[in-house]
């Protein structure tokens, strides 16, 4: 379009060159020159709108330009930021609402970001591109868990990144302080004794359960 | 066979076949209890249901009502005369509970639970011989495979492994003083020892360490 009316232009020109050698008058002139002149400008501004549209279209994207532009639901992220998102569950699997995660820079040690848990868990946050650790934080500000380590470069979106709250805040320790209180009353004990009661064969006792010698 | 007794109930034949099995395959068979507790006591006899294997002869599983209310809510898997594992129901709401693990020696080797409570173990406790416990395995993906160790001193977690991307390898181990989190460490560049750590201190500053 601007090489058709560059052409035009200079065609026109060169006419308005002979009709000046044939005595033009001096308004004729002016008027016919900010015509094409605003026409040359008007394919500039045309060209100027399109070109990147166009150039997108047959050229390959190189270099800092073919940064991925993520989207997350209708939301487009920022192309110089990454974005991480997952859930916060206990060992059991449920969600934990409403406690903070933070992700911690594993190159300068500084918090790139830090945000709560919604009702079921989930956790989005923008940070910058690097590498990550994120860090689940209790009421009492103490880390209760962490995810795995995360890099996360520019314009992507890191998703799935569950990170388990595993201490006993929740339920882990409880759950083997449990087991240890058990243990001194095993199934097997039970199970041997009553089965050797009932006359079942094949039955081995546990070793403190045998209480005659075997010498006897 | 160091000590043996026998009784005659009207499972004797099955007895005998299994106490046969067992001996051709050099189990030692110990019977105890019968005689201060009666041949067959009626209380257990109608408590433990045992299932032998029908061509050997070889017990299999003893399925044992523990509280007495009628229901079975135990089960002993056995290999003759080895218990092998036991799966326990005590809440009687169809899902197993507690797993337990015997080794050779019949002493108790390690103790599943399903953290998720749906008949799935998915952690393992292992115990000393003071019953504390000295490690967990987790697998965190719920599928059978141990990715997380965690180990225990005097009850207390004092670090922990984990494969996190399930290439079988550690690539991430955490330290503990008391309940607080001391450090973690990453396998960045998968060379299969940790190349970078965060340590956290006592009064929150957080430093980083770049292991060569």
């Amino acid at each position: 379009m601007l090489c058709s009316h560059l052409a035009g232009s200079s065609v026109r020109l060169r006419r308005f060159s002979l009709q000046q050698d044939s005595a033009p008058t001096e308004n004729t002139d002016i008027e016919v020159i900010m015509r094409y002149l605003a026409g040359i400008v008007s394919a500039a501004v045309v060209w100027v709108s399109f070109a990147p549209h166009l150039a997108a279209q047959v050229l390959p994207v190189t270099g800092a330009s073919a940064m991925p532009q993520a989207v997350i639901g209708t939301t487009v992220l920022n192309p110089s930021q990454a974005h991480i998102s997952g859930r916060v569950v206990t060992p059991g699997g449920d969600p934990i609402a409403n406690t903070v995660v933070r992700a911690r820079n594993l190159l300068n040690g500084q918090i790139g970001g830090s945000t709560a848990t919604a009702s079921a868990g989930q956790f989005a946050l923008s940070v910058n591109p690097g590498s990550y650790l994120l860090e689940v934080v209790d009421a009492g500000g103490q880390i209760v868990g962490t995810s795995s380590f995360i890099s996360a470069a520019a314009g992507t979106a890191i998703t799935a990144a569950t990170v388990t709250a595993s201490t006993g805040v929740f339920s882990t320790v409880t759950t083997t302080a449990g087991l240890v209180s058990m243990l001194g009353s095993t199934a097997a004990r039970s199970v041997t004794y009553a089965a050797a009661a009932a006359g079942v064969a094949g039955v081995v006792m546990p070793a403190e359960m045998i209480t005659a010698s075997p010498s006897r | 066979m160091p000590y043996s007794l026998t009784c005659q109930t009207p499972r004797t034949v099955k007895v005998r076949a299994a106490v046969r099995s067992a001996a051709r395959v050099g189990i030692p068979i110990v019977i105890v209890g019968l005689t201060s507790l009666g041949c067959g006591a009626a209380g257990d006899a109608g408590r433990v249901e045992p299932v032998y294997d029908a061509a050997s002869g070889t017990l299999q599983l003893l399925k044992y009502d523990a509280n007495g209310d009628g229901t079975i809510d135990t089960w002993s898997y056995m290999d003759g005369a080895r218990v092998v594992r036991i799966e326990l129901d005590p809440d009687q709401n169809n899902v197993i509970d507690r797993w337990e693990y015997y080794g050779p020696d019949q002493t108790i080797e390690k103790v599943g639970t399903s953290r998720a409570g749906d008949n799935t173990p998915d952690s393992w406790a292992f115990f000393d011989g003071t019953g504390a416990i000295t490690k967990l395995e987790l697998s965190t993906h719920r599928n059978g495979t141990v990715d997380r160790v965690e180990y225990y001193e005097g009850g207390a977690r004092v670090r922990a492994e984990e494969d996190t991307n399930a290439d079988g390898r550690i690539d991430k181990w955490e330290s503990y003083e008391g309940s607080r989190l001391a450090s973690v460490a990453f396998d960045t560049r998968q060379r299969g020892t940790p190349d970078r750590r965060v340590i956290y201190a006592q009064d929150g500053t957080v430093r980083l360490e770049e292991i060569p």
